[in-house]
């Protein structure tokens, strides 16, 4: 991947990391919300600077993100530094299981990745699953290509949003009966609608 | 000052004897096989050995790679400095409290898990694939666990938790046996410990952590392990000094602290008899059974914050 390709995401995650290390100062914007929604803000205990996110008082919960940060900062240095490496790497071919050569069809992919989560949180997602396998010889046991398909879905989008999606199309479509259809249908609206009118009126 | 020197000593304690309980481990775990058990230092010359020895980087590993153990470490000292091992309170826990300390794992597991991803083998790729699947059922539990104290003690800050332990008199509390036993199960599935995950083998149907660190040696194994004796020994010692808090020292005295090492060193040794004992009835399970172990853990710290709630405001 390129350098520009990267800065699309990088730009991002570069905000989400200043958010992460200097919460205050968004906290602080943020406050300007709930003092208008519910009259109060953060206590004036909370407030000790910018340094520091401490909800309620340092006795019971705080944070110095930027501190954190600087501590790992040293450890890294110390730890390189005491432990790092005292003879050149050397370089070696990667254990391959005995296959000869490391192929990018060994590596594990996304699906591969998640399988053991999907697993076991099945109930909480609609997922179909599919192999197919086209066979090369008369006893189906020689594949000549395997196709593996995966599709996961929410099961909150199937029981919540698409009973509303339906339920609101269903009214749509039925207001939309009154709006399509031929001129002569708009024409005899507008004669009865006339009609109506003028019997209202007289 | 003397607060962060004591601080320091501690982290210097803690880096220090991590190994050794390693060491008292594998001796306890090798008597309950009638096994002859190495010397207590031997992790210590494993790891001079390690740090020793050449170390291969495979040909097409990134930075990622050769960073991690690095990370890896670090991350384990840092979370080191915020529990308390021998004295409370601690400077650094107003800095991070123990959210920050779940943080702190997810950050060191996230890095491993790339690892092991990186080379593109398939090994490192289960490994990390099963690491997280384990990370993300006992993240939950942990958190749980984090809150029903957070509750009981109003504060997330450990030091502040413990020395009102420590202050008030001795008195049982049912959410905090919950806790601590969904801590203890969480501790297992975190420490790769049987019957999670078995620390002894290199079978490739069984193995989690060690399938994530098998293209790792020289150095970059020796600072893994040492960050996985490191978090063993984090464990073990929110366990003991937790719900068991006696001993620590509270005084910063000459006594008082060499008290406190002593209780503490007691305590852990004693706890690593209760896990020896608890691997030798129980066999390595299932990797599909972990869920509901795990999902035990979460329920039983679910079952202390109810408990907190139900018996202990304002009783």
């Amino acid at each position: 991947m390129s350098a520009r390709e990267l800065s699309g995401m990088g730009w991002l995650a570069g905000l989400c990391f200043l958010l992460g290390v200097l919460p205050t100062p968004l906290v602080r914007l943020l406050e300007g919300i709930s003092l208008q929604l519910t009259g109060s803000g953060l206590p004036a205990s909370a407030n000790r600077g910018f340094l520091w996110l401490a909800p309620v008082s340092p006795q019971q919960a705080s944070y110095a993100a930027l501190s954190v940060m600087l501590a790992l900062g040293i450890a890294l240095w110390l730890s390189y530094r005491w432990l790092g490496p005292r003879h050149p790497e050397r370089r070696a071919y990667p254990w391959e299981c005995g296959f000869g050569q490391l192929t990018p069809r060994m590596q594990w992919t996304a699906t591969a990745f998640a399988m053991p989560l999907r697993r076991i949180f099945a109930d909480a997602f609609v997922i179909h699953e599919e192999v197919v396998k086209r066979p090369l010889d008369a006893d189906g046991l020689k594949a000549s290509a395997i196709r593996y398909r995966l599709h996961v879905d929410d099961l909150l989008w199937r029981w919540f949003y698409e009973p509303v999606a339906r339920a609101l199309h269903w009214s749509v479509r039925r207001v939309g009966v009154i709006q399509s259809g031929h001129l002569r249908i708009y024409l005899a609206y507008s004669f009865f609608t006339l009609i109506v009118l003028l019997w209202v009126i007289s | 000052m003397a607060a962060w020197l004591i601080n320091l000593l501690q982290v210097i304690l803690f880096v220090a004897t991590a190994p050794l309980l390693a060491g008292w481990i594998k001796i306890l775990k090798c008597w309950s096989q009638n096994r002859k058990a190495p010397s207590i230092w031997q992790p210590y010359r494993d790891l001079a050995k390690l740090l020793r020895k050449e170390t291969v980087v495979a040909e097409n590993a990134s930075w990622i790679f050769r960073a991690a153990p690095y990370v890896v470490f670090a991350v384990a000292v840092l979370a080191a400095a915020i529990v308390p091992l021998v004295a409370v309170p601690l400077p650094t826990d107003q800095m991070a409290d123990v959210i920050v300390l779940v943080g702190l794992f997810g950050l060191a597991r996230f890095f491993q898990a790339l690892a092991g991803l990186d080379i593109g083998t398939a090994f490192g790729g289960m490994g990390a694939s099963r690491e997280m699947t384990v990370a993300s059922l006992a993240e939950p539990a942990f958190l749980m666990v984090v809150f029903t104290l957070a509750l009981s003690m109003s504060t997330t800050n450990l030091s502040v938790a413990i020395e009102t332990l420590l202050h008030e008199p001795i008195t049982v509390r049912p959410s905090f046996v919950f806790a601590a036993l969904a801590l203890g199960l969480v501790a297992i599935a975190e420490t790769g410990r049987i019957p999670v995950d078995n620390p002894a083998t290199h079978l490739e149907l069984t193995m989690i952590h060690e399938a994530m660190v098998l293209e790792y040696s020289g150095h970059h194994l020796a600072l893994i392990e040492w960050a996985a004796q490191i978090r063993m020994m984090i464990y073990a010692t929110l366990l003991v000094n937790l719900f068991l808090p006696w001993g620590l020292a509270d005084r910063w005295t000459v006594a008082a602290l060499g008290w406190g090492t002593v209780a503490v060193a007691a305590k852990l040794a004693a706890l690593a008899v209760v896990l020896v004992l608890a691997e030798a009835v129980l066999a390595k399970m299932r990797f599909f059974r972990v869920q509901h172990f795990l999902g035990f853990a979460y329920l039983l710290a679910l079952l202390g914050m109810l408990t907190h709630v139900i018996l202990e405001v304002g009783g």
